[in-house]
């Protein structure tokens, strides 16, 4: 087990502890700005676990048998005769679909700030224990 | 040895948590503001490392400078200090 070996796995890890931290901070904290960084925490972490599943991929959709023979990938039969690539590349669908997630993710952050502005204006405060108090009196 | 992009990729992953982490125990919300800018920024290398150039210049641009720009604005509206 060398450093190299872990990347992918510490990469994985990376993106857990991301998700953990998001969600203490979308239950515990009270500030709503808190709250908010909290499910940008969780997005980032989302996205990251979906990047990093298809970190050289291309070559791990394959069975044993036909690596030996020199076959990269079932779907692009080109790379056959690219093996040093087929062995590096990464699969393609996830960073595809991630890219509209990221844009995706920041619209509604925004509608989330500009309700979080509304609430300030209304109740005059950030705090999520003073605007529950005043919501249930 | 161990290539040059995975010792970026893993002093990455080190900031990502880190900034995190401390963000969310910052009494003055500019500084929790600029560290989750800080964040988005170590993710996008660490997608740009997991060879996803696409997603990572994506990245560094929504989430590194326009997300922690609506952010500032949202604390600019509202209190800077946390009560």
């Amino acid at each position: 087990m060398s450093l190299e070996t872990l990347f992918q796995p510490m990469c994985f890890l990376t993106a857990a502890g991301l998700v953990v931290v998001g969600l203490y901070a979308v239950i515990f904290m009270d500030n709503l700005l808190k709250k908010i960084i909290g499910v940008t925490l969780i997005s980032d972490g989302v996205n990251l676990v979906l990047i990093t599943g298809g970190f050289n991929k291309i070559v791990a959709i394959i069975s044993p048998e036909q690596a030996e023979n020199g076959v990269t990938s079932v779907i692009y039969e080109g790379l056959k005769e690219y093996p040093e690539f087929a062995a590096q590349a990464a699969y393609p669908l996830p960073s595809a679909l991630v890219l509209t997630s990221i844009v995706i993710s920041v619209s509604i952050f925004a509608i989330m700030l500009a309700i979080a502005i509304k609430l300030y204006n209304h109740y005059n405060s950030m705090s999520c224990s003073v605007i529950f108090k005043e919501v249930d009196e | 040895m161990i290539p040059g992009y995975m010792l970026m990729g893993y002093i990455f992953m080190f900031t990502a948590l880190f900034g995190s982490v401390l963000a969310l125990i910052q009494r003055d919300l500019m500084k929790s503001v600029i560290l989750i800018g800080l964040e988005g920024l170590a993710v996008a290398f660490l997608f740009q490392t997991l060879r996803a150039p696409d997603v990572g210049i994506t990245q560094a641009i929504l989430g590194a400078a326009l997300l922690p720009g609506i952010f500032a604005i949202t604390v600019y509206k509202t209190r800077r200090e946390e009560e």
